[in-house]
């Protein structure tokens, strides 16, 4: 596959969001709760999402992809926004078939399997709770089937959890979130947790399976390595707001937010040639918290080229032709300087 | 070349486990010279921080223990010395700093109290004027408003801030040699960079050397002179760290490079992986410790564990096979 190919034709989309929040209480007491405040985990948030499509979520801790991805699942009620997948509205909805057609692969290949059932009833567990077996043998036929598109052996069925490394047992997460033939799933953070040599081995599987099922992946992940491998596009985001989406080679050839530049330039790569040379731009501070936000841009109190605009405006997502970004620079037309042109300035 | 700093010499650590003895770190030699920063990269079981809790004899006994090897600092063999001289050398000459901040620092005393017990336990230093000093070096950690930071407690510190005032305690004694295993694991990318930079200027400063244990490789490449790669408790191949990432020889190394994507690599192809899963120790075949995964496997792997040899300038590796 090379670069032509990183975008699909965008077709309908198979997900829409638009305009998500996901806030939180803060409360106080045990007797007399009453609220103090607000988290405004995810705050405004909008993206869609093609069949066949990778949309990689990045953002360091507290910026919200987490939440999104629970949100989208239903398994966060959303505080406003819409929610649109497969054509239907399921922004109130807690059950229907849609619950069958979006699936999730997790991060803890140990906590997320049950260690006292066998990889069978795992794996067969979907299958049995919406009852799509016709006969026993049906279901073994299927079960069977899952555990070699994940590249498992059909002996290994009847062992437990425990006997597996960690890679089979993601492998295992994964022919689970297949059982019920979904058409997003949602990966969040899917091989963070596995050692670096076993990590290729499940991102391999899951790019094989998107080839062959046409699935689409929200693929949440700090690793930007990585979500850049498997993502056509990526969305960036900081403080529970989306601050770019791009596709993946725009993303990377031409960062346009200044978070997303610092962020890229963060990242060491794998070489000591190219590490001695490159120019870098490393961010002050942390990530605020997300109970008190900064006002304006939140990234502003963090960025190098914030102005007075940047510490009351609040920045919208600014369409960049077949890109957004949400920062005042863009909206003024002045281009961002980038990491290389900052260092030698 | 100098005298090194530190030089590790067929050290062995074993511990005692329901399934029987592991080597958790086997006939394992590195130097270390002033003033460089050398990387011990591996997967989990690879041994990486055994041999940094071995430096520092901080392995605990049972179920632990070293039983074989030399570990000279300065000269001296630190397997040798009583323990009232190792404690003497922890925190003053070495210094460790842990992956965990918020377990390694004591949630119940200040962070300023932390910083100076060093100071005023190696060097007898009064209490206030210990305080003192702790401020200065919160302050070279670039922790914000440090005097009135010295009297808070653990909890009010965020991930990164914990792990800057770690590393004003490791240099509270101005040490000669920093032992950091994976201080930036548990941090984001943009703070993991900061703290790290902070590591290398501070190091750089002070003339210390530093052995820094992860598992990331593009870390590695920006902050290591020299890498040790370690691969079920036995060193497979190390160097300096340009021929490491340009010429890396054993098929480990190899495959670890090629089993990572690249910020810079091309996007959207196969990975080539490693297949099969990191050794388990207690049941390593009798040759080489990776001849199961490896794809260039002879008879002659299985059969005979690879000595680690020299294949070029500075450059050893432990593969049996020398027409790869």
């Amino acid at each position: 596959m090379t670069s032509e190919s990183a975008t699909p034709a965008r077709g309908d989309p198979l997900l829409q969001v638009d305009g998500l929040k996901v806030h939180f209480p803060l409360t106080q007491g045990v007797i007399f709760r009453r609220e103090i405040g607000v988290v405004k985990a995810v705050d405004g948030v909008s993206f869609d999402l093609t069949r066949g499509e990778t949309l990689g979520l990045v953002g360091e801790s507290g910026c919200g992809k987490s939440t999104t991805s629970l949100a989208v699942l239903r398994m966060h009620p959303a505080s406003a926004g819409r929610i649109v997948f497969e054509g239907e509205d399921i922004t109130q909805q807690t059950q229907g078939s849609f619950r069958r057609r979006m699936q999730m692969v997790y991060q803890d290949p140990y906590g997320s399997l049950d260690p006292r059932m066998k990889v069978a009833d795992i794996v067969g567990e979907p299958l049995v709770v919406h009852r799509t077996s016709a006969s026993r043998a049906d279901y073994d036929e299927r079960v069977a089937q899952l555990l070699a598109t994940v590249g498992l052996l059909p002996a290994m069925a009847e062992r437990y959890p425990h006997e597996f490394s960690g890679g089979q047992r993601q492998r295992i997460g994964i022919a689970r979130a297949l059982a019920l033939e979904p058409s997003l799933v949602i990966c969040d953070e899917p091989v963070s947790a596995l050692d670096v040599s076993i990590q290729a081995q499940v991102i391999n599987v899951l790019m094989e399976l998107q080839e062959r099922l046409a699935l689409s992946y929200l693929f949440v992940a700090h690793d930007l390595a990585v979500v850049r491998h498997i993502s056509h596009r990526i969305a960036v985001m900081y403080l529970g707001r989306i601050v770019e989406i791009a596709d993946r080679d725009d993303l990377f050839r031409e960062p346009l937010h200044p978070y997303t530049q610092a962020l890229l330039s963060a990242v060491p790569v794998a070489d000591p040639e190219i590490e001695a040379t490159r120019a870098r731009q490393v961010l002050l501070g942390e990530v605020p918290s997300v109970m008190r936000p900064p006002s304006g841009c939140r990234f502003h109190p963090r960025c190098p080229q914030a102005f007075a605009a940047c510490r009351t405006e609040d920045p919208e997502l600014l369409d960049m032709g077949g890109r957004q970004v949400a920062c005042h620079l863009h909206r003024r037309g002045v281009i961002p300087i980038r990491p290389a042109a900052a260092a030698a300035a | 070349m100098t005298e090194p700093l530190l030089s590790v010499k067929g050290l062995t650590t074993r511990f005692r486990t329901e399934r029987g003895t592991v080597n958790a770190v086997d006939d394992v030699s590195f130097d270390v010279a002033p003033g460089q920063t050398v990387a011990v990269v591996g997967e989990s079981g690879s041994g990486k921080s055994v041999t940094a809790l071995s430096i520092l004899r901080l392995i605990p006994n049972p179920p632990g223990q070293i039983t074989g090897g030399q570990i000279l600092f300065e000269g001296q063999d630190l397997l040798q010395l009583p323990d009232a001289q190792m404690r003497a050398i922890r925190g003053d000459r070495i210094a460790m700093i842990f992956q965990e901040p918020m377990s390694s620092l004591n949630p119940s005393l200040t962070i300023g109290l932390q910083i100076a017990e060093p100071i005023h336990q190696h060097r007898g230093t009064p209490w206030q004027q210990a305080l003192d000093m702790a401020r200065g070096l919160l302050e070279k950690v670039h922790i914000p408003d440090a005097a009135k930071r010295l009297h808070t407690y653990p909890h009010h510190y965020s991930g990164g801030m914990r792990q800057r005032a770690m590393i004003a305690m490791a240099l509270a004694c101005q040490p000669r040699l920093i032992i950091a295993d994976e201080p930036t694991t548990a941090l984001d990318v943009t703070v993991q960079a900061q703290i790290l930079d902070l590591l290398k200027d501070l190091t750089r400063e002070t003339g210390a050397s530093l052995i820094l244990i992860t598992h990331d490789l593009g870390v590695v490449a920006r902050y290591a002179d020299r890498v040790v790669v370690m691969y079920g408790g036995r060193v497979v191949e190390q160097g300096p760290a340009r021929t490491i990432y340009q010429r890396p020889s054993h098929p480990y190394t190899r495959g670890l490079l090629a089993s990572v994507p690249r910020l810079d690599g091309p996007a959207g192809e196969r990975l080539v992986p490693i297949e099969g899963s990191p050794p388990d120790l207690a049941a390593l075949p009798p040759g080489c410790a990776f001849a199961p995964r490896c794809r260039q496997v002879s008879d002659a792997c299985l059969a005979t564990r690879p000595k680690l040899r020299a294949i070029g300038t500075d450059h050893l590796n432990a593969c049996l096979r020398d027409d790869l």
